[in-house]
């Protein structure tokens, strides 16, 4: 009886045994199953990437397309008033006139926003308990200024400063709080950024960009003011240096 | 006998679908070596029931350690460069077709039922 009993207990678990480890395998055969068969997901992601590539390339000459008709019309205004001396004139400094504004060589005045980031005392504390580092760096004002410019900002000036393509945006001093300077001059809290451009475009930017949440974890607050109609955004001329200076090796210490 | 593997492998594809659970393709290698072992260990252990020498506690610790070995082996191949996965392959590989071939024999030699 007792051998019986043994037996069936025996019999059982090598029973359950089987059939556990079965169906592990079954399991598992499945999630790989599955898994190769992921493989044709990616294959599609490759051609929706080849496809994105492809619409980017055809956007990209249709702008050259477009950059030829403007330049062929150019020319056929020129030969147009060719005979007209001060008709010429006119428009070379027309163009004169819109070439140094789009290099921001010109106040600009239009509408827009300006963008005030300040610190916020009462987000310090909870930045300071987290660990957060409380300080604005020179890439949180380039990041911005990125995020502007791709919002469509004709132009942007960090606390009357201009940004133009020979501006730079750095950090002087290491430490949790370095100093910033834009254009070469110190900027300190509160940084005032007035921007041109179609305000709803710049303020949606700057909300699919989470600027506001990342100056957050800095404790600093971020108040986004619309110019209005009869008050609109002006940006000083850029009037800094333009001479691009590189480091060079000293070759006088090194005779020395 | 052969009732139950088939048993579990159906309620395992079950869960599986029902749990619609996924794996990264990078770890598809592991997983693929992992369930060779287990195969191996199930045939193993037909095997070893048909002999009447099936011991529960080496067929379920076989199991797992030499799914987690072979895993590992794989993992170690990717890290160094070698395959070294294609070693459980063939090691795995040649037991799955030599304890089929037994558990064939067994099944022919068994007297018939008059």
């Amino acid at each position: 009886m007792r051998e019986a009993g043994s037996r069936f207990k025996e019999g059982f678990k090598w029973k359950t045994s089987l059939l556990l480890v079965s169906a592990i395998l079954g399991f598992a055969i499945t999630i790989q199953y599955a898994g190769a068969h992921q493989i044709k997901p990616v294959l599609s992601t490759d051609s929706l990437e080849l496809k994105t590539q492809l619409s980017a390339e055809l956007d990209h000459s249709q702008q050259l397309d477009k950059q030829l008709i403007d330049l062929q019309n150019q020319i056929d205004q020129y030969k147009k008033s060719s005979g007209d001396a001060q008709s010429m004139q006119k428009q070379i400094a027309d163009q004169m006139h819109s070439v140094l504004t789009d290099a921001a060589f010109t106040t600009l005045t239009g509408p827009g926003i300006t963008i005030q980031i300040q610190r916020d005392s009462a987000l310090m504390n909870r930045v300071i308990l987290t660990g957060g580092d409380p300080s604005v760096h020179d890439e949180d004002l380039r990041l911005l200024q990125a995020v502007l410019f791709a919002s469509g900002a004709q132009g942007i000036a960090i606390n009357n400063y201009r940004i133009s393509s020979f501006s730079t945006i750095r950090a002087i001093g290491a430490g949790p709080n370095p100093q910033i300077e834009v254009n070469g001059h110190m900027v300190a809290d509160p940084y005032v950024i007035k921007v041109v451009g179609d305000a709803d475009t710049l303020k949606a930017g700057l909300i699919n960009n989470q600027i506001e949440n990342i100056f957050h974890t800095f404790a600093y607050d971020v108040i986004i003011q619309t110019a209005s109609a009869n008050q609109p955004v002006t940006l000083p001329a850029y009037n800094e240096p333009m001479e691009i200076r590189y480091a060079k090796v000293d070759t006088q210490g090194a005779k020395k | 006998m052969i009732l139950i593997p088939i048993l579990g492998l159906g309620i395992g594809i079950a869960i599986g679908l029902f749990l619609n659970v996924s794996i990264p393709p990078q770890y598809s290698n592991y997983l693929s070596v992992a369930v060779l072992a287990a195969l191996d260990s199930v045939f193993g252990g037909i095997r070893a029931a048909m002999e009447h020498h099936f011991d529960s506690k080496v067929f379920l610790s076989g199991f797992f350690f030499n799914a987690l070995l072979a895993a590992f082996l794989a993992y170690i191949g990717e890290q160094l460069g070698v395959s070294l996965y294609w070693a459980a392959v063939f090691a795995f590989g040649v037991r799955l077709f030599q304890n089929i071939a037994t558990i064939r024999r067994l099944i022919m030699s068994r007297p018939k039922k008059a």
